[in-house]
């Protein structure tokens, strides 16, 4: 018996093979979508360029406007790594791969890459064609990233890049891009946005923060099949869809950017005055600049809405506290009681502490803790561990009183 | 008394001695020295003496110079040898001298490589050298990974992160692959059956990502003694690999005794419980102040004893701390401390599960009991080394249960004191195994043209890859095609990824406890049947054949199930075939199909039919491979119901007499027997491997034919029943018809046995 009739009776719920398949139908990727094919040493790819003017509109901010941010700017949103880079001299990229798990096995088929040149913006996307574009494909990018300080992605440094690098390795080329910096906006987006909305994908961003709403776009999980299918039959339909999906993702990326600088610049006339700018405070904090960050979440202990109010007041009083300035700490302390919920009692044992430790008033930091544990019963916490350890606190400012009367 | 009195008094207690089936003295050993090669690292060499180590022993200095000269070793020694030193001298020399070396340690269990890295950990500090060993296993925080992946010098891990988590992503592993020196397999006698064949695999495709990134690995494998160590290491490791088996260790005046409690119940062969005469052993040895160590074969028995020996100090103000017991399940922490108070000496006794076997250090112990044959005799010779200083005297006594392999064992020494007959095997091109590691190497790195994956027929596997839409030929080049990551659909503890899992769910919380094979599943899980696990009954409640699940709940009964299992089997090849006698012997491979169509209830210890039910479950169909043997059409003076009479007996026997040389589960193999095959026409029994594909126990047992069927005459002649009991041809009641069934398998035996010497 032949090895291929005993792995079909191994394999006995193994997919048959489908129909033999079909080529030149009329439909490949060069009868739909207008593009050269690229050679050098290492083989050929497909590559589609498409420029756009700087005055470009997407969601509503121009292209151009990413082209001038400055190193602060995208030190800010980046980290140390991001210091001094100027936003026009970095190369917007983005992967179609073969899977969405990772691995040494997944490949990145689709490379889009967008960059600033001559007053336009440029997107080029490198498509291989065959498993064996490969090793071409990375030759031309490895030679067009050189002519860049760094990267934008978008969760790039967990999947893109990585992927990358691996792509490289396996094809026996040296990544030289390895140690660039990468600006990665999922990070920033998901301080600013993380609160407003349900998850901070690109797809929901676009919508949501840019508005702008794709047609016939092709859901990501559909994205390896759709390759796979195109190896079969080279009927490009879908692929093209998957090219056009590419590039709207770096378009989006391009002013995305341009949406967080600009917040970034005048936080006061640029957002919601909410989440908004309750997260840009996360991202001067993170990045050392504490009066923007202050600036920020003064406004921000003015919302109505309380879950904003009860986070800056306690991100802005534990900065206060650790500068000294406890009399403005006590201050949103005090406003927060005075529109007490009823429910709240971090503020009651902030105060509490500092009633015992700085003032030493033992007496009115029972009073506090006292109406910290009402409160706690209020919103039926009873028995949780922050109602024990109120309870303790309780106690032990009742030992300390008694003990300070005796000995008076 | 001291251990030695206590032996005298052994010695001339009639109560003792009349179980004895076997005492024998092992002389005392020297040492054998050999002093340092000079190539050693001087560092090494100075951390060493500080830790009283001054000169090697002989097979350490063999070790150390076999692989410095460029050789894969195995090495075989018994327990508490100082085999550690064997790759852990070799490995840091090596990166002494060039920093950039990277070595990889592979040990079946996490307890073991946690135990063997700390080892590691402490030569490493007193040689004062910078060299970074991480464990890398599915409890390494993320946050550490990137670290270990870059910087670690020793990648300490197991197969199955390898497997899953190292090989896939071979490309963030530059640093290690492209500077791999050396791999260490530790217990290689572990990987065996399933399990050894997987791994076999898994080192092919490691050792084609080291071809990428152009290292050429040594191996060394460490083995406890079984017949064929450098075979199977070989096997393993695809590689040349040189046995190292000089032991130069010493070791003290050991006595090791087989104790076969007494029998109770003549015609069902049943003897005392060997728990009780284990207890009553350890009690006096503890009780007179001897650090013992008992093996027990489940978690249960480990507490049951526990708390009984608890007793012997009762009153005392450490009763509680003297008498410990050990096994999975017990928290890290909690196994440290027991582990000091052994090697220290603050407790007395310790009661195990086969957690200790293994090579964790709790120093050495004056006595052992194991309480039941471990199931082969390379893990009694583990157990057994438990005891034994490098002075004075240590006893290691067997005691026996009632189980055919227990007592073939018990009254045949010579199998555990001569050359060991236990067979590791494994079948690294099992055509389930090799296409799902296929798979994965596809996935690491595509498969080139004219490439070879262990086996001729690669290309042909590829191509049918190809078909199945799971990879891409183009460019001379076999690319991966699919969005899984491969890996993950295969379990290397099992051999198809079809397992059903068993939840128990007795209380709030479900739980699973275990899985089993696919072909299994009808057996042992259709509802009503008892599953055992741990030693704790379960009753099938509900099989969801569709979703591979089983829910059991908890139950105490007096009774086990055992499934009716109408078994066809078809011969789809012959592979190997002895035709030249009147018995034909023959090997190949089978379709076995079987169907489970009803279950009976066995009453505990005296093996009575207490009731039955109807089992509804469909047929299922296996190939695998199998070892057969055919008998003439006619025997003389035999009966059609004689015939059928002694190839059950003979299948019985053959079912208990096969692990012995296979070191498999009792369920890795499985027996039947046909009056008239299809095949051959002839009375015939098959064996065949419970696994699809096989994996090596059928085709070894073809070769060891006629060992095989002595062992199985021996077996039966020399069981003490009158007409056949459990314990060598099974139960009487399976057997119908006239005459002894124990005489008329003998006669068929010995038939088989006259036509081929």
């Amino acid at each position: 018996m032949d090895i291929r009739s005993k792995l079909g009776l191994y394999k006995e719920n193994m997919e048959k093979p489908v129909t033999a398949p079909v080529r030149d139908t009329g439909l490949d990727i060069q009868d739909l979508v207008p593009g050269n094919v690229q050679s050098n040493e290492n083989g050929s790819c497909f590559v589609i360029e498409n420029r756009y003017p700087v005055s470009w509109l997407h969601g509503g901010i121009s292209l151009g406007d990413s082209m001038m941010i400055g190193g602060d700017i995208t030190a800010a949103l980046g980290g140390p790594d991001c210091e001094g880079l100027q936003a026009g001299n970095l190369i917007y990229m983005d992967t179609e791969t073969t899977g969405l798990s990772g691995g040494a096995g997944t490949v990145a088929f689709l490379v889009g890459v967008g960059f600033f040149e001559d007053e336009a913006y440029i997107i080029r996307q490198y498509f291989m064609r065959d498993y064996d574009d490969e090793t071409a494909m990375l030759t031309e990018l490895q030679q067009l990233f050189k002519r860049f300080q760094g990267f934008v992605t978008f969760n790039g440094k967990a999947f893109d890049i990585n992927l990358l690098l691996g792509r490289f390795i396996s094809n026996r080329l040296r990544p030289e891009f390895r140690d660039k910096p990468n600006l990665d906006l999922l990070y920033p987006s998901r301080r600013v946005w993380g609160l407003k909305l349900e998850n901070c994908r690109l797809s929901s961003l676009e919508e949501n923060i840019l508005g702008e709403f794709r047609n016939d776009d092709i859901p990501g999980a559909m994205i390896p099949s759709a390759y796979f299918k195109y190896l079969e039959d080279r009927n490009a339909s879908d692929i093209k869809r998957v090219i056009r999906h590419n590039e709207l993702d770096i378009l989006s990326m391009v002013t995305l950017l341009g949406k967080l600088s600009s917040m970034l610049q005048n936080p006061f006339s640029n957002t919601d005055m909410g989440y908004e700018l309750l997260g840009l405070g996360r991202i001067f904090e993170a990045s050392g600049k504490t009066v923007n960050m202050l600036e920020c979440l003064e406004a921000c202990t003015g919302s109505e809405e309380y879950v904003i109010r009860s986070k800056a007041v306690r991100r802005l009083t534990d900065v206060y506290k650790r500068n000294g300035s406890y009399d403005k700490a006590l201050e949103h302390w005090n406003r927060m009681e005075s529109r007490n919920t009823g429910f709240e009692l971090f503020h009651l044992i902030e105060m509490a502490k500092y009633y015992e430790h700085k003032i030493r008033d033992i007496e009115f930091a029972l009073v506090l803790v006292e109406k910290a544990v009402q409160n706690c019963m209020a919103a039926g916490l009873k028995g949780s561990r922050q109602f024990e350890e109120l309870g303790k606190r309780r106690d032990r400012l009742r030992r300390k009183l008694a003990a300070s009367k005796q000995s008076q | 008394m001291n251990l030695e009195q206590m032996l005298d008094y052994f010695k001339a207690s009639e109560k003792i001695t009349r179980n004895v089936t076997s005492w024998v003295e092992l002389p005392a050993r020297e040492a054998v020295f050999a002093d340092f090669p000079d190539f050693i690292d001087g560092r090494i060499k100075a951390a060493l003496e500080r830790r009283g180590v001054h000169r090697l022993y002989s097979h350490q200095a063999s070790a150390i110079s076999a692989i410095h000269e460029g050789n894969s070793v195995v090495v075989v020694t018994p327990t508490a040898s100082g085999k550690t030193m064997c790759y852990n001298v070799p490995v840091l020399n090596a990166i002494l001298k060039d920093e950039a070396s990277r070595a990889l340690f592979l040990f079946p269990t996490k307890a073991l490589s946690q135990d063997q890295t700390s080892e590691l950990h402490e030569l490493i500090t007193e040689a004062g050298v910078d060299v970074k060993t991480f464990t890398y296993d599915g409890d390494t925080p993320q946050s550490a990974r990137k670290a270990i992946r870059q910087a670690g010098h020793i990648v300490v891990t197991n197969p199955d992160m390898l497997h899953s988590g190292i090989l896939p992503h071979h490309t963030k592993w530059t640093k290690l692959f492209e500077n791999l020196k050396y791999i260490v397999i530790d217990e290689v006698h572990h990987y065996r059956g399933v399990f050894g064949s997987h791994l076999a695999n898994t080192i092919r495709r490691l050792k084609r990502i080291c071809d990428f990134y152009g290292s050429k690995p040594q191996f060394i494998c460490c083995s406890a003694t079984i017949a064929n160590p450098a075979e199977l290491a070989s096997r393993i490791t695809g590689a040349d690999v040189r046995l190292i088996d000089n032991n130069g260790a010493p070791s003290c005046k050991k006595h090791i005794i087989f104790y076969n409690p007494p029998i109770v119940n003549k015609e069902l062969g049943i003897r005392r419980s060997s728990m009780l005469e284990a207890e009553s052993l350890a009690e006096s040895l503890i009780r007179n102040g001897v650090q013992t160590i008992v093996f027990t074969r489940s978690r249960l028995n480990v507490e049951v004893l526990v708390t009984y020996l608890k007793d012997i100090f009762h009153g005392s103000r450490d009763a509680d701390s003297r008498v410990r017991g050990y096994r999975g399940g017990y928290l890290p922490n909690l196994r440290r401390e027991i582990e000091r108070g052994l090697r220290e000496g603050s407790i007395t006794g310790v009661v195990s599960t086969n957690a200790l076997e293994l090579g964790i250090d709790i120093g050495a112990l004056e006595a052992c009991i194991i309480c039941g044959y471990p199931g082969t005799i390379a893990s009694t010779w583990q157990q057994a080394g438990r005891a034994g200083r490098r002075s004075g005297v240590s006893v290691a006594i067997l005691v026996a249960n009632s189980s055919p392999l227990d007592q073939y064992i018990i009254s045949n020494p010579d199998y555990f004191f001569g050359k060991s007959p236990e067979n590791g095997l494994i079948n690294p091109d099992n055509l389930v195994i090799l296409y799902n590691h296929m798979k994965c190497a596809a996935f690491e790195l595509p498969f080139e043209d004219g490439e070879k994956f262990g086996v001729e027929t690669t290309a042909e596997i590829l191509s049918f890859m190809e078909e199945a839409r799971l990879v891409r030929h183009v460019g001379k080049r076999w690319h991966w095609m699919s969005d899984v990551f491969p890996a993950d659909e295969i379990s290397l503890r099992s051999a198809s990824n079809e397992n059903f899992i068993i939840i128990d769910i007795s209380e709030p919380k479900h739980v699973v406890i275990g899985e089993t094979d696919r072909f299994s599943a009808p057996m042992l899980l259709h509802e009503e049947a008892i599953y055992m696990h741990e030693g704790v009954q379960y009753q099938v409640e509900k099989l969801d054949f569709d979703d591979k699940k089983a829910y059991v709940r908890r139950v105490n009964v007096d009774y086990y199930t055992d499934a009716n299992l109408a078994v066809d089997l078809k011969v789809i090849d012959v592979f190997r075939e002895d035709s030249s006698k009147p018995v034909l012997r023959c090997s190949g491979e089978v379709s076995v199909s079987s169907l489970v169509t009803m279950f009976k209830k066995i009453k505990l210890h005296t093996h009575e039919n207490i009731g039955s039910g109807p089992v509804t479950l469909p047929e299922l169909e296996m190939h695998t491979t199998a070892y057969w043997v055919s008998l003439p059409e006619e025997i003389s003076g035999m009966s059609q119901s004689d015939v059928q009479n002694g190839l059950l007996g003979i299948s019985n026997v053959l079912a208990n007499a096969s692990p012995i040389y296979l070191m498999c589960d009792p369920g890795d193999i499985r027996v039947v027997h046909q009056v008239r095959s299809t095949f051959t026409q002839r009375p015939t029994i098959y064996i065949y491997d419970s696994y699809p594909g096989g994996v090596g126990f059928s085709d070894k047992l073809y070769e060891l034919h006629e060992e095989l069927f002595t062992t199985a005459v021996d077996m039966v002649m020399h069981c003490s029943c009158e007409e056949g009991c459990p314990s060598c041809v099974g139960p009487l009641n399976e057997f119908t018809g006239k005459g002894s069934p124990k005489e008329l398998t003998l006669r068929l035996m010995k038939m088989i046995l006259s036509q081929h010497s």
